[in-house]
């Protein structure tokens, strides 16, 4: 009988041991699961910090590029050359990027080959995809050129991101 | 304590233990996914912020990073890749550099212009490496001008030939003896064992130089020369409607440009070009 007694002992103390470890492990998993869904969010935060950069970084190479660049004799004159806006951009972004002439006024209207110089809005590229709507914006102010009239105006050079 | 007990308390046992290792395995190494995407997007951000400040800065300058990851620049169809460990991210900037890069890397630019911006070409070069340009009393007048192009890359050498070459270093002739090396002749640059490119001006010729892949980035290169080209191509129509302006020559010239960009094709390019602006029209380029 002593024998018996001294078992179940032994099995309370080995069945607590295992609960004990098992209750341990349980919270180190919960603590590993919290600092991994940590590091996760501060990925989350690089990225977007990492597209906000580019977006940055287009927003003040994109009018030294020659897809946008007003050029006289091949040297830089410090515009955009309104007539190039015309023909839209060759990106893969979810991006939209527009021109949008402020001074002196002109109709409020999306630039084509058709109604070019009567509008105001110049899509040079548009990638909004359907599934994204966040979206985060920024802008610079830029010189344009109109060639054919000879003619500097304000306008403000606009970068859609979405995400 | 029943057997059947035992055996149940065992199998629990096993099948906890077997659920929490595979539960730690799969956290470790999606940490470790998560701490190798940190570093390439560190990495790329760092790379754009030095190719952006390199592109707007109105000086002729250079600039230093550390890339610590070993890094692949892949050319494929017309498009650059940068590849870190196993991710490729596609880069809409040219540059070239060797296959592999790693450590402390120099990144120099300069401006294609043909005659017109076709791009900006980046060089990547890693500062432990030396290159030599060797040259002969015919060539010293090309020499002369890339010493003045690259005066600001310290890990460039010049020497006048004959030389003894030094194992540990790339060299490039500008002289007509060296066979299994890189010979450039005023036109084109002879590589080994492939067949030679043409290039248009010193810059496109550092490019071709200084590439891992000189085939693929020369096509690259075209590419863009057609896609800049086409732009002045359509603008012309527009500034056609200017009274009394003819741009019908300058038009057929830029039709045939792409397929031979040579300096006097240039030169013709903006020989018509100024005739154009001297008679009160409205420049193309």
């Amino acid at each position: 009988m002593p024998k018996m007694k001294i078992s179940k002992k032994a099995q309370a103390q080995n069945l607590e041991t295992i609960i004990v470890i098992l209750i341990v492990t349980i919270i180190i998993a919960i603590g590993i699961a919290i600092f991994y869904n940590l590091q996760s969010n501060s990925l989350d935060n690089l990225k977007q910090l990492y597209r906000q950069n580019q977006a940055i970084n287009l927003l003040s190479t994109l009018p030294l590029t020659p897809e946008l660049q007003y050029t006289e004799f091949g040297y830089d004159k410090s515009s955009i050359d309104a007539i190039k806006l015309l023909t839209p951009l060759k990106l893969k972004s979810n991006m939209k990027i527009e021109v949008q002439q402020l001074y002196p006024e002109k109709p409020k209207a999306t630039c084509s080959k058709s109604n070019y110089p009567e509008c105001s809005t110049y899509i040079i590229y548009d990638g909004q995809p359907k599934s994204l709507k966040n979206q985060e914006i920024i802008s610079t102010p830029a010189l344009l050129y109109h060639p054919i009239e000879k003619q500097y105006s304000f306008a403000i050079l606009i970068i859609t991101t979405y995400y | 304590m029943p057997k059947a007990q035992t055996q149940f308390n065992w199998i629990f046992v096993l099948i906890a233990g077997v659920i929490f290792l595979a539960f730690f395995i799969t956290i470790a190494m999606k940490y470790r996914d998560i701490q190798e995407e940190k570093t390439h997007i560190e990495l790329l951000n760092n790379l754009d912020i030095a190719i952006t400040s390199l592109q707007s800065s109105p000086f002729k300058t250079t600039t230093k990073i550390n890339i610590p990851v070993e890094t692949q620049l892949l050319c494929n169809n017309n498009k650059l890749y940068l590849k870190i460990a196993e991710r490729q991210y596609e880069t809409q900037n040219i540059i070239a550099s060797q296959e592999k890069i790693k450590n402390k890397i120099i990144i120099s630019s300069n401006q294609l212009n043909l005659p017109f911006k076709i791009a900006t070409l980046y060089y990547l070069l890693p500062e432990a490496k030396k290159y030599v340009f060797v040259y002969d009393e015919e060539s010293k007048e090309q020499i002369e001008e890339i010493k003045q192009d690259l005066s600001l890359l310290e890990n460039i050498e010049y020497k006048q030939s004959p030389i003894k070459e030094d194992p540990a270093k790339d060299y490039i002739y500008l002289t007509q003896s060296a066979k299994s090396k890189i010979q450039v002749t005023p036109t084109s640059i002879l590589l080994p064992n492939k067949q030679p490119l043409p290039y248009y001006n010193n810059y496109h010729l550092y490019a071709l130089i200084f590439s891992s892949q000189p085939e693929c980035l020369s096509s690259l290169i075209d590419s863009q020369l057609k896609q800049k080209t086409q732009i002045y191509i359509d603008k012309i129509p527009f500034l056609q409607s200017s009274q009394g302006c003819d741009y019908s020559l300058i038009n057929n010239q830029l039709q045939q440009f792409p397929q031979n960009p040579s300096k006097s094709n240039q030169e013709l390019l903006i020989e018509l070009n100024k005739q154009i602006i001297n008679k009160n029209c409205p420049a193309v380029f």
